[in-house]
């Protein structure tokens, strides 16, 4: 039926043309008929509906093939057996066009509709991809990708900006995280390490601009989470935050200065209210000598108030300007022993490094806060142990841990005051810390600051007898140099 | 033996205050505020030197460097109001021993003074 009739349809066209004896006007219907398939092939192509679809292949075969027959059709008129063959020709060339506009037909929906919404989609996308590159162009945080490798892989404007390095640049140097001079090749690969291990690691450079001027650039560093969980790049994020160091600053130094002012003349009024309870000035009456303790105990209450509010700021600033390098600890100890001996000797007390020795794997550290903990621990058990005493410094792995410890042969701590030992605003008084004169806010820094660098710190004592402080720094977050790393299991 | 104590102190009450004890027990005493006066001053029958590390002009711890340069080699006792200045570097550049003010009982300021002396 549908056949007969295209087959009629064909036959009747070919008489006509017979008829009419237009041969090139046959020849220009045929390859009219190959550029429409080839245009139409083309079209479906550029939809992007002939790509990795079978169907559409199907389609561009089909037109191809009845393009084919149908040409031989028409060129076979010619022959002597053309009736057998242009039967047979037209026959397959029917049915193939037949099934394939059954498939169109079936399908044209599909192809055309298909081809819309994929227009659509593809304009979203061209339009979110506009917007991000709008976003990203014009953030003002930098934002940068990098492969673990340290290979650039994407950088924005702000980012190269806030560098102060030309885009390529960045892109012509390794690990360029951190732009040019700021981390030593070896602390750059002790941060993405961190970052990997940690999930986000945060660094402050400061960047020298012209004029002598100097910005403080935060760069965040985070994993990028491939199949499996695997971590397959890194990205930076950047942001300049002079503005706020700045103000921070001017806070610090204000509590500084204020404390500062404050507590001059306070030692004035607690130096001449003692003075006044000296003999050789006259005695007092009993009314009078409750007066003046009275005073004399409100006096030190607002001392003690100005030394916390110096140690907040203290601890403020020490988070503020937290910059990790390679430090090597070991170096960092025994100098610090040396630098103490001297004290030590001043006061009568023998100092001892237990450990000179002993290797410990260089660490990601902050080098002035490091040394002021060990500094404050080895100086507070100085100050605290009698004349004749011994204070002696030990250190060296552990579990895993960088163990720095430090014992006294000194008074020792009650056992009631050991948990206000690190307290913000407890300072245990007894005769001998009076005596001493220490602000008591040392080992509140110490702890402040062995907790920045992911440590901690205990004290074990006994009253009478002597302390120990032990700090603990966990090695996985702090180790970086692989050289030290069979070091570290020969040790363990 | 010189007793005679320079005292280096920019704040008038501290000042008075320690003068005033160290006087009580028979030192004489000469008080200065600020660094430039410190570097000026006539070191001879001085026996000890009070000296505060923030003071106006010429900052103490460059008169610590500059009278143990000029070869004075009695003690000098450094003064500070808070515990972060930099002791170490005094001790180094050759004070002899150090007070935090607001953290020493004027009776062992005596205490410090005579032990010195």
């Amino acid at each position: 039926m549908a056949v007969t009739y295209l087959n009629t349809g064909v036959e009747y066209a070919a008489s006509i043309l017979r008829v009419m004896s237009f041969s090139y006007v046959l020849t220009v219907l045929a390859a009219g008929y190959f550029i429409a398939g080839v245009v139409l092939v083309l079209n479906l192509y550029r939809s992007g509906f002939l790509r990795g679809n079978i169907l559409g292949i199907a389609v561009s075969v089909i037109f191809w093939v009845t393009g084919l027959t149908f040409a031989a059709h028409i060129l076979l008129l010619g022959s002597d057996d053309r009736f057998f063959w242009t039967q047979v020709v037209s026959a397959i060339a029917s049915f193939i066009a037949i099934f394939g506009f059954i498939l169109l037909s079936f399908k044209s929906r599909f192809i055309v509709g298909g081809y819309q919404a994929l227009q659509v989609t593809r304009k979203q996308l061209q339009q979110n991809e506009k917007w991000m590159q709008i976003m990203q162009e014009n953030m003002t945080d930098g934002l940068a990708v990098y492969s673990l490798d340290g290979r650039l892989l994407y950088v924005n404007p702000a980012a190269s900006h806030l560098l102060g390095i030309k885009e390529e640049e960045l892109k012509s140097i390794p690990n360029s995280i951190f732009g040019v001079g700021h981390k030593t090749e070896l602390e750059i690969e002790q941060i993405k390490r961190m970052a990997v291990k940690e999930g986000e690691t945060i660094t402050k450079i400061i960047i020298h601009k012209p004029h002598n001027e100097e910005s403080v650039v935060e760069v965040k560093l985070s994993p990028v989470y491939g199949k499996f969980n695997k971590v397959i790049a890194l990205t930076a994020s950047y942001r300049d935050v002079t503005e706020i160091y700045e103000l921070e600053r001017a806070k610090e130094e204000f509590i500084q200065i204020a404390s500062h002012e404050l507590r001059t003349p306070l030692t004035a009024v607690r130096g001449f209210l003692a003075l006044l309870q000296m003999k050789r000035y006259g005695r007092l009456s009993l009314k009078q000598k409750e007066i003046v303790s009275k005073a004399t105990t409100a006096a030190a209450r607002l001392s003690k108030l100005v030394d916390n509010l110096l140690v907040v700021a203290r601890i403020e600033e020490s988070r503020l300007s937290y910059n990790p390098e390679l430090v090597d600890l070991r170096d960092l100890i025994n100098s610090t022993v040396e630098e103490l001996a001297g004290e030590a000797d001043r006061c009568s007390v023998s100092l001892k490094n237990l450990s000179l020795d002993k290797p410990l794997p260089e660490i990601m550290a902050d080098k002035e806060k490091m040394q002021q903990i060990i500094t404050n621990l080895i100086g507070n058990a100085i100050k605290y142990t009698p004349e004749g005493g011994h204070v002696y410094v030990e250190y060296g792995l552990k579990n895993n841990h960088i163990e720095v410890s430090v014992s006294d042969t000194g008074i020792g701590i009650a056992k009631d005051d050991l948990d206000k030992l690190f307290h913000k605003f407890e300072r245990i008084r007894n005769n001998r810390s009076v005596r001493v004169g220490g602000s008591g806010l040392g080992l509140v820094i110490v702890k402040s600051f062995a907790e920045l660098h992911g440590g901690t710190i205990k004290v074990q004592s006994v009253e009478g007898r002597g302390s120990t402080f032990t700090l603990s720094f966990p090695v996985n977050r702090l180790i970086t140099n692989p050289a030290h790393q069979e070091t570290q299991s020969s040790y363990a | 033996m010189d007793k005679k104590i320079l005292l280096i102190e920019d704040d008038n009450l501290l000042s008075e205050m320690y003068a005033m004890i160290l006087r009580d027990e028979g030192y004489p005493v000469s008080q200065i505020k600020d660094g430039r006066t410190a570097i000026n001053f006539d070191l001879n029958e001085v026996g000890l030197v009070l000296l505060d590390i923030r003071i106006p002009e010429v900052d103490g711890l460059e008169v610590l460097r500059y009278y143990r340069r000029h070869g004075f080699d009695k003690p000098i006792i450094v003064l500070t109001n808070s515990p972060q200045v930099n002791l170490t570097q005094a001790l180094e550049l050759g004070a002899d021993g150090f007070m935090i003010k607001s953290h020493t009982e004027i009776s062992d300021v005596l205490k410090i003074v005579q032990k010195h002396i």
